[in-house]
């Protein structure tokens, strides 16, 4: 049986990611793990994930499944779960990008079901 | 130095940033009113409207509601708590033409500073995690009259 608790560890196992999150759209943090600050963190990656999905919107592109943005230190993943709430992820540049974005795809199944 | 403002002015301004905002963020708007709180309190501690004596629900209660009141925001607040809700009914908001605007449009009332305060209060000051999960016209009450509801964690 699935929980959040279980969805993050598992995210947080694969190699390269240290800290993982699911966040409301109002930026309210429902779980984290890894070190961080996860309220900022949460408030950030909700409203960029909101601005994200505007951008899609306005260039007729249709829904947003996920977003990485890479950066010198490593990547952020954020993918939207159903209307209510964004899961997040931080992983460093070790990370297999590949192997990140396959398991984000399978948690986001799992998450769709216990969210 | 305290002026008196046409509060059509105040509506004006805030329909154009919420619009905007909504239109950038899209539903994780009330995300950006999570973190503009914690400022918003700061400043009004630095033009002396200070929350820091808050300490239980019933400091916030009463602070809250005399400083909506005193500056205008409505003409009455009134807070309970029942079991993990905040629950605050609000006489005659002085948004309520703004959120009905907003509403024609299709914007949820994610600006809504009496719910921006509260949460930003409880989570400061009580060391609580809190959530809007209700903002509603008061059935059958007059045109402003509003009933809030935070979730306290």
């Amino acid at each position: 049986m699935f929980n959040t608790d279980t969805i993050l560890k598992s995210l947080n196992d694969v190699q390269g990611v240290h800290q993982s999150l699911i966040v409301g759209r109002d930026g309210f943090v429902i779980n984290s793990m890894g070190d961080m600050e996860a309220d900022s963190v949460g408030a950030v990656i909700s409203t960029a994930i909101g601005a994200i999905e505007a951008m899609g919107r306005d260039c007729k592109q249709g829904g947003l499944f996920e977003v990485m943005a890479e950066y010198n230190g490593g990547v952020v993943i954020a993918a939207p779960i159903g209307k209510e709430a964004v899961l997040g992820i931080v992983a460093d540049e070790s990370a297999n990008l590949g192997g990140v974005r396959f398991v984000v795809k399978k948690s986001m199944k799992e998450l769709e079901k216990v969210m | 130095m305290k002026r008196a403002v046409d509060t059509r002015a105040v509506q004006g301004v805030l329909y154009g940033v919420y619009k905007a905002l909504h239109n950038i963020a899209g539903a994780s708007a009330p995300a950006v009113m999570r973190q503009a709180a914690p400022d918003i309190l700061a400043e009004l501690s630095k033009l002396g409207v200070s929350f820091d004596c808050v300490d239980d629900v019933d400091k916030l209660s009463s602070k809250i509601g005399e400083t909506m009141e005193k500056t205008g925001m409505c003409d009455k607040m009134v807070m309970r708590l029942e079991g993990d809700r905040l629950k605050a009914d609000i006489t005659n908001c002085a948004f309520f033409d703004l959120t009905m605007h907003l509403k024609e449009d299709g914007i949820p009332p994610f600006g809504c500073p009496f719910a921006a305060l509260t949460i930003a209060i409880a989570e400061k000051n009580l060391g609580k995690k809190a959530r809007l999960v209700n903002l509603e016209p008061v059935p059958g009450g007059n045109p402003g009259d509003t009933r809030l509801e935070v979730q306290l964690f």
